[in-house]
Parts: structure tokens; C-alpha cells; sequence
């Protein structure tokens, strides 16, 4: 138990970050500081290092140089306070495993070597399952789930860690709107606990309504803060690098979209 | 052990030596003072292997890109299988005689296993979902076994010895020299006349299947070619050296260009040069230390060896052009 | 020798060693090779076999100088062994390296290493052969295996084998289970994933090192790819499956035993004149293979066939409607 009071404002501190890969740079000297209790999504576009970035947060790659810290320490001390949900593509769904074997892993961290997970490791597994609508796929081998399902799967296994700080990559990219919507609501709620919780995202019509703070990524850290303040055209365009007049020319029309969608009822729209 | 001439020209001699005489006598074969039925056993030996690795390197070349390499570990264990089929279809004269059966007959039945283990492993990983690793070395382990089986039954000899793996290069005959070029010419023939198909299904097997070109029908032809030099060459050297002729010098080839001709050719020229050095120190260690090593593990040595240089070279080349760069700023 | 029952060959003295030491054998390997099936490196065992060739041919040889005769079989095992292990390992770190550094593609790292450290062992054969001749007869033992002349020494180094790798397994499932699943998550959990692998190769190197007496250098891969391959076709737990695996893994050994011996009595029936005997290594891989198949093909669930079956029954049923 560590004092709070020696603890710092900033969950997440990353300074001059660069990370390698091969010999390309697939991160260049990225410096942020994060407070708690925000909802944040990493934006940018393919390559741009997004799940790089969280890796290297994590200790999953070696960086060329920079620091990490958590609440003021190395990860290693804080381990079991931070949850790591990666992509669904990075997994092999045909491995041996349940649903609910898949979400009890979440507490091997915490248990240590040589033990087993107890009744009570156990009945948190059901009561996630539950609260994600899944415990009747309990049972289930994972590759007979649907993508939104397995999606679902995984958070509830982030969840089980009871961890203060996440970070979900591409949790919401193809899954069903149901899904979404869940597990958006599960997200809202850690965030009104004071938990941080740090998003790789793709769909940029859904920023606006779904994240505090944005963190902007092109391998450089084009900005990162408040997303009232940083999710606009000029900074986008700096992300994505879209021609100047052709991306100001269509952004109106695709929030224009966005509202003629939520006005009408019976909609044959693209 | 040397059934060549009673006077081998070679007997005696050191690497260099060797190299020397071999030159003085190709020279003189080209130049017609020299006749193939005059050749002992060493030169047949390096000829044989020349062959080989040039047929080798060039079918190499294109599984490494192609990530078929398992696929030639394969053949070349299942290929036991289709010499006791061999056997099988050999007159029965022939049989009782105990000799190898005729190399037609070897050909036909290296390529109908080649198909069958192809066929086999692509229905485990296709049809019955099973993944390629795993299908592969079912497929391979139990053909293998099934062949020891069986040649235990025919031959009344579980043994079939390291024959199987090293081949005897020592009993090489002139006609293996024949079938050995003739797999070179129609390898050669295949690749120079299919080389853009080749080319093209290696690099974007989806662009090739979308104008017209069958990627697995390359497959499968490069594996009828992996049949044909496998079994041309198991006499000679075994099924090993084939293999090692087929990753050795094409990786050694690639660690210095990524151009596909270029690799084609250094592949063949470093092959080449690891036959002839192969045998050379097998005669070396033969007269010096009186160790009658077997050649196609030497060879497979310099193999070896050669990648190991190579490797080191352009390490060695890479960190000069780096100090070079930086020292002309 | 005709006439045994199933059970003599767990107590005869000629038979028990095979038997037994054969069922230890595929246990700890199909334990082992569930590992690697998950992990798609199925043909790891294949080049580990190869690669530790040349390492047995140099035990024979340093016997060979200290003038260490069959006889001293104990010294001649240790020393046979060590040498497997030290390039089997070896081959190891040149397949990491050649796929890290030298960026070459993993079939093609696997097969080089595979036919080069072969091709080493070929050598250092032959070199035996000349210098240590009467020593060559290990050269046939460990090519091919040679599960028949098996003593209870092979009996006390198997067992001792697989309670190490059963132990392994169940001290650290969790953490097995988890890193095979997903390597990277296992590290975000603070699972010391290295180690970890490092314990996981050490005991894949000791199962195919040690398991080359008794099916050879060309088969032992048969024992690490088959019985797993057949345990996952009939669940979707890790633990029930690494159970299964141990189980046709032993089920293997003893068939493949009792099928060569019974097998050679009928063919010395048939043919008194010949002294044939059936090898029992082959017929050990091919008893795995045939329950590999048999479960591919009619496994509830998973089966190719019965998998086909449903559908066509699924099909005539939409007809009938």
C-alpha cells in the first residue's frame, strides 16, 4: 500500500520516449502527463505507433531511450494497478480455453506463482461475466463467440483485475452496437470511480462523444489534452495529414451526416 | 573405397593440390584430351555435386521466398516411401537380385510420392483444418515410418542404413552423372522459361492469381522438381545434402542482395564452390589423417562454413561502409 | 516368448524396458509437444532431433578417446546425452538468432539449422566409423532408435523425466496456460515470461534428447506433434488436453511394443526361415499416427467426418422443409 500522499497528480508520466522499429522510428521523442479519472483516446492514423506507444508504456518493447512512470513509480511496483486489453487480432482464437477460463486470467497477476485461483477469484469472474452480459457463454470455447462478444470477453477480464489505470487497444473497432454501448457504459462508470483508462480508437465521428482528453499520434506527438480543446480541424489535419482545403472541405459535411443520422428514424443511409 | 582407375590422380593429394589437378584435368576434358570415360571417382564425385547443388540452389532459392523450405524436409523424408513403391514396381528379376531399382522407375515413384505427401499435408490444412505444421509432420513422420516398416518386411533388414541419409558418393557410376544433368537442364529449362511466372507468384501470390497465373500450380511444380533432384541425387549423396544445398547457399546468396536473378546466380556459384571444396577436403583429411570422412557430410560442412563467412563478411562490410559514411561527413 | 499376456510386458524382464521406458518416453514428450502445438512450433522437435545429433556422435567420440566401451553403458548414456543436449540447445540459439539477426523467415532458419547440424552429425559419424568402430553401432541406435535393447536404467531416466516435466506443468499451468495463450498479456500481468520459456525449452530439448534412444533421430518429432494433435480434437481445456496428450502418448509406447513383438512372433511363424524383427520405433510413431487420425476424423465435435455428416444431415433437413 503505497502512501497517496507521496503519490504524484499524473497516473501516467512518459518522457522523450523513442521507440524503434528495426531501424525505422516507429516513436519519436513522445513526452506526455496524464491526470486520473479521464477517459482518453489515442488517435491517429495506421502506423502512426498507437499500440506502440501502450506497449512501450508497458514494458512489452524495449525502447531506444525515455522514461516511464506511474503515480511516480516504475511499472514494476505499480504492476498490479494497470490492465492491459490488447487487439482481438493478436490472439489465437482456437486455443483451448473457455470464456470463463479466459476472464479468470485476469487475476493471475495478483495471485503469484505456485497458487490457484480461489472461490472468490472465481466468483468475481461470474459477477463480470455477468455485468457483461455473458454468463451464459461461460462455458463456450472463445472461437464460437462473435467478435463483439469476444470484445466483451476481454473486458470483463481487464475488469476482474480491478486495476486503476487501463489501456484497451482498439477495443471498439468492428464490434456490434450493443457491444459498444456496454461496454462504453462500463467505461463511463470507471471513469466516475477515478479510474484513467486509455483508448486506442479509430472512429472519429464517436470521439466527441465518448472521450475527456485526446492524445494525438503520428509518430510524433502532434498534441494530447482536453479534447474540447484539442480535437479540432487544425490539429487533425497536423495528424492525419490530409490536404489543407479537401479535409476543411469535408469535415462539415461528415458531422452534417453525423446529426441528419441521429434526426431521422427509418434510415437507408450508407 | 575408390573404384575409379588403379591409378587415381588424386590419391596423395592436399586441398590445393587437389584444386590444382582438377583444373589441369577439366581443362583437358574440355579441350578433348581428356575423355569422360577416363574421369575417377572424385571428379565424378565433384561433377555429380556440382550438378546437384546447381539444381539445388535454384529450387532453394524460390522456397526460402516462398516459405517452402518444411515442404523439401518433407519430401526428402517421405521419399523412402516411394523407393520401396520402387521396388515394388521393379521386375521381380530384378528384385531377387537385390540391386536398386532402375532410376526411371526410382523417378516415377519420387514423383507420385511427392504428389501423394503434397496431397496429404494440403488435406490435413485445408479440409480438415488442422495447422500446417502440425499436418506436415504428421504426414512426413508417419510416411517415414511406414517405409522403414515396409522395407524391414521386403529387405528382412531394419537397417536401411545410413545409405539412406549419406548416400555413398564413393560407388558414384557415370550414369548418375547423366541423370543428375539432365534434372540441371530441365530445372534450368523450367525456371528460364517460367521465370516471370515464378517471379511474380512468389513475390504477390494474390496479383498473380488475379491475371490468370495459378500460384499453386507453381507449388506444385517446384515440388515435382524438389522430387526429381531428391531422387537423381539419393544415390549419390543421400536425401541430406539435398537439403542443406537448398537453404545454405541461397541464404548465404541473400545476405548480400535482394535482387531475385542475382540470388539466383550466386546461390549456384556458391553451391558450386562448396561441392568442389567438399571434396577437395575429404581427399585433404584422406591424406593427412587418413580419416575416410563421409563426403556429403564435408560438403555440408563447407556449407556451413560458407554461410558462416558470408555472414560475417557483410557484418564486417556493414559496420565499414557505417565508419566509412561517418568518417566523411 | 509366445503367449504373453498384455500384462508381461510390464513384467518380463526383456519386455519391461522397451514397454515402460517407451510409455515414460511419449508421456513427457506429448506432454511437452501440447505445449509446442499451441504455440505453432509443432516442427521445433524435428530440428531439435537433427540438431542433436552431432551432439551424441560427439559423446561417442570423447568415449572413443577415453576408451570407453559399450559395456559401460551408464558412462556411455551420461556422456551421449550431455553432448545431445549441449547442440540441441545450440540449434536452439541458432534458429533465434538467424530468425532475429540475420532475418531470416522461420521455415527457412529451421530447416538450415536442420540439415546443417545434420550434416555435422554425418561427419562426425563417419569419423566414428574409422577411429571408434566398434563404438558405430550407436550411430544405428540413435538414427533410428532402438527401443528394444531398453534396460530398467532407461526405465529410472524416463520416469524420472516425466515427473520433472508433470511437475513443471503443475506447478506453473496457470502461468503456462496464460503465456501460450498470449504471451504479451502474460508479460502485462508481471508473469516472468522469460524464465519461463527458457524451463519450457529446457524441457523440450531433455524430452527429444533423451527420447531419441528409443524412436531415433528421423521419428522423435512424431512423438511431440501426434498426441497433441489427437487431445485437441476432443476438448477445449488446456488441462484436459495436456491429459489426454500424456494418455496416447503411453497408450502409443505400449501399443507400439506390444504390436512389433507380437508381430515379429507371427512373421517368425510364417517365415521361420528369416530372423525378421519388426522395429518398434516406427511402430510406436505409427500407433500415434493412426490414433491422430482416428481422432481428426471421427472426433464428437471436431471430427472431419462427423463434421460432414451434420452438415449433410443439416442439409436434407432444410430440404425436407
Amino acid at each position: 500500500m503505497e502512501s497517496k500522499s507521496k503519490e504524484s497528480p499524473f497516473v501516467l508520466e512518459i518522457n522523450q520516449l523513442r521507440v524503434n522499429y528495426d531501424k525505422t522510428p516507429a516513436l519519436r521523442n513522445i513526452s506526455l502527463s496524464i491526470p486520473a479519472g479521464l477517459l482518453i483516446g489515442i488517435i491517429g492514423p495506421n502506423g502512426a505507433g498507437k499500440s506502440t506507444l501502450i506497449k512501450a508504456a508497458l514494458g512489452l518493447l524495449k525502447p531506444l531511450s525515455g522514461k516511464v512512470k506511474f503515480w511516480n513509480q516504475p511499472l514494476q511496483r505499480v504492476r498490479q494497478r494497470v490492465a492491459y486489453v490488447p487487439q482481438r487480432e493478436s490472439v489465437d482464437w482456437d486455443f483451448p480455453v473457455t470464456v470463463r477460463d479466459l476472464v479468470v486470467m485476469g487475476c493471475y497477476g495478483r495471485l503469484g506463482l505456485f497458487h490457484s485461483p480461489e472461490k472468490k477469484d472465481w466468483v468475481a469472474t461470474d459477477h463480470y461475466l455477468h455485468l457483461m452480459g455473458m454468463q451464459d457463454y461461460a462455458h463456450r470455447q472463445i472461437s464460437q463467440l462473435s467478435g463483439g462478444q469476444q470484445q466483451r470477453v476481454f473486458l470483463a477480464r481487464a475488469l476482474l483485475q480491478e486495476a486503476d489505470l487501463y489501456f484497451m487497444d482498439e477495443p471498439l473497432t468492428g464490434v456490434d452496437l450493443a457491444t459498444e454501448i456496454v461496454m462504453i457504459q462500463t467505461l463511463q462508470e470507471l471513469r466516475k470511480e477515478g479510474k484513467t483508462v486509455f483508448i486506442v480508437h479509430h472512429d472519429l465521428n464517436t470521439v466527441e462523444s465518448y472521450f475527456d482528453w485526446v492524445i494525438l499520434l503520428n509518430r510524433d506527438l502532434i498534441a494530447y489534452g482536453p479534447r474540447t480543446a484539442y480535437f479540432t480541424p487544425d490539429y487533425l489535419n497536423a495528424t492525419y495529414g490530409h490536404n489543407d482545403a479537401l479535409f476543411n472541405h469535408a469535415w462539415p459535411f461528415s458531422s452534417q451526416r453525423q446529426c441528419v443520422v441521429k434526426n431521422k428514424t427509418a434510415q437507408s443511409s450508407t | 573405397m575408390e573404384r575409379g582407375p588403379l591409378f587415381n590422380p588424386y590419391h596423395g593429394e592436399t586441398f590445393w593440390g587437389f584444386l590444382l589437378e582438377f583444373g589441369r584435368r577439366m581443362g583437358a576434358l574440355l579441350i578433348g584430351r581428356l575423355s569422360f570415360d577416363q574421369l575417377v571417382s572424385d571428379e565424378i564425385q565433384v561433377l555429380v555435386l556440382i550438378g546437384i547443388s546447381i539444381s539445388s540452389s535454384l529450387i532453394g532459392t524460390f522456397l526460402i521466398l516462398r516459405r517452402m523450405t518444411m515442404l523439401a524436409n518433407s519430401l526428402s523424408h517421405t521419399i523412402l516411401i516411394g523407393i520401396v513403391l520402387a521396388f515394388f514396381l521393379t521386375s521381380a528379376s530384378l528384385r531377387g537380385q537385390g540391386e536398386i531399382p532402375p532410376m526411371e522407375i526410382m523417378l516415377v515413384a519420387a514423383l507420385a510420392t511427392g504428389f501423394f505427401t503434397a496431397f496429404l499435408t494440403e488435406f490435413l490444412t485445408k479440409t480438415v483444418k488442422l495447422r500446417e505444421d502440425a499436418s506436415m509432420g504428421l504426414v512426413f513422420t508417419n510416411l517415414f515410418a511406414l517405409g522403414v516398416m515396409l522395407v524391414t518386411l521386403l529387405t528382412r533388414n531394419a537397417h536401411i542404413g545410413t545409405e539412406a541419409v549419406m548416400g555413398n558418393a564413393d560407388a558414384l557410376h557415370k550414369s548418375d552423372l547423366s541423370w543428375v544433368y539432365l534434372i540441371v537442364s530441365c530445372n534450368l529449362l523450367l525456371f528460364a522459361l517460367f521465370f516471370k511466372e515464378f517471379k511474380l507468384t512468389t513475390f504477390d501470390p494474390a496479383l498473380a492469381y488475379a491475371m490468370g497465373f495459378s500460384p499453386s500450380l507453381f507449388n506444385y511444380l517446384l515440388m515435382t522438381q524438389i522430387s526429381a533432384t531428391t531422387i537423381t541425387s539419393f544415390r549419390a549423396v543421400g536425401v541430406l545434402l539435398v537439403l542443406a544445398f537448398m537453404t545454405g547457399p541461397p541464404l548465404a546468396a541473400r545476405l548480400f542482395t535482394h535482387d531475385l536473378k542475382i540470388m539466383l546466380v550466386w546461390a549456384v556459384l556458391l553451391g558450386s564452390c562448396c561441392a568442389l571444396m567438399g571434396v577437395a577436403v575429404t581427399r585433404h583429411i584422406l591424406t593427412i589423417y587418413g580419416a575416410a570422412l563421409s563426403t556429403s557430410g564435408v560438403v555440408v560442412c563447407t556449407i556451413l562454413f560458407v554461410y558462416l563467412s558470408t555472414a560475417a563478411i557483410t557484418r564486417v562490410a556493414i559496420i565499414w561502409h557505417r565508419l566509412v559514411g561517418n568518417a566523411s561527413i | 516368448m509366445s503367449g504373453e499376456s498384455l500384462f508381461s510386458f510390464f513384467t518380463d524382464p526383456i519386455l519391461r524396458g522397451p514397454t515402460i521406458g517407451c510409455m515414460l518416453m511419449s508421456l513427457a514428450a506429448g506432454l511437452v509437444g501440447v505445449i509446442l502445438f499451441l504455440r505453432k512450433q509443432s516442427l521445433i522437435g524435428e530440428v531439435l532431433s537433427h540438431a542433436a545429433y552431432p551432439g551424441v556422435m560427439l559423446g561417442v567420440l570423447v568415449a572413443g578417446l577415453f576408451s570407453i566401451t559399450e559395456n559401460e553403458e551408464s558412462l556411455l548414456s551420461i556422456l551421449i546425452l550431455a553432448g545431445a543436449f549441449l547442440t540441441g540447445s545450440l540449434g536452439l540459439w541458432a534458429i533465434q538468432l538467424l530468425q532475429k539477426k540475420m532475418r531470416v523467415s522461420n521455415d527457412a532458419a529451421l530447416c538450415f539449422v536442420l540439415s546443417t547440424f545434420f550434416g555435422v552429425g554425418v561427419t562426425l559419424a563417419s569419423d566414428v566409423q574409422f577411429s571408434f568402430t566398434p563404438l558405430y553401432r550407436q550411430v544405428m541406435t540413435y538414427l533410428y532408435g532402438q527401443a528394444a535393447t531398453m534396460t530398467d536404467v532407461h526405465i529410472v531416466i524416463y520416469g524420472t523425466l516425466a515427473c520433472v516435466v508433470v511437475l513443471i506443468i503443475l506447478w506453473f499451468y496457470k502461468e503456462l496456460q496464460v503465456m501460450t495463450f498470449d504471451a504479451e498479456y502474460a508479460k502485462s500481468l508481471g508473469i516472468p515470461v522469460k524464465s519461463l520459456d527458457l524451463i519450457v525449452f529446457v524441457l523440450v530439448t531433455l524430452s527429444v534428447v533423451i527420447g531419441i534412444r528409443s524412436v531415433g533421430v528421423v521419428l522423435m518429432s512424431a512423438m511431440l506433434i501426434a498426441p497433441a494433435v489427437a487431445a485437441r480434437q476432443f476438448t477445449h481445456h488446456l488441462s484436459v488436453m495436456l491429459a489426454l496428450a500424456a494418455f496416447f502418448g503411453m497408450t502409443s509406447g505400449f501399443f507400439g511394443n506390444y504390436f512389433s513383438v507380437r508381430l515379429t512372433e507371427s512373421l517368425a511363424l510364417a517365415y521361420p526361415a528369416t530372423r525378421m524383427i519388426l522395429p518398434t520405433g516406427p511402430m510406436i510413431v505409427l500407433v500415434a499416427g493412426a490414433i491422430s487420425a482416428a481422432a481428426l476424423l471421427c472426433a464428437p465435435e471436431r471430427g472431419w467426418l462427423v463434421r460432414l455428416w451434420r452438415a449433410s444431415v443439416l442439409a436434407s433437413e432444410e430440404r425436407g422443409r
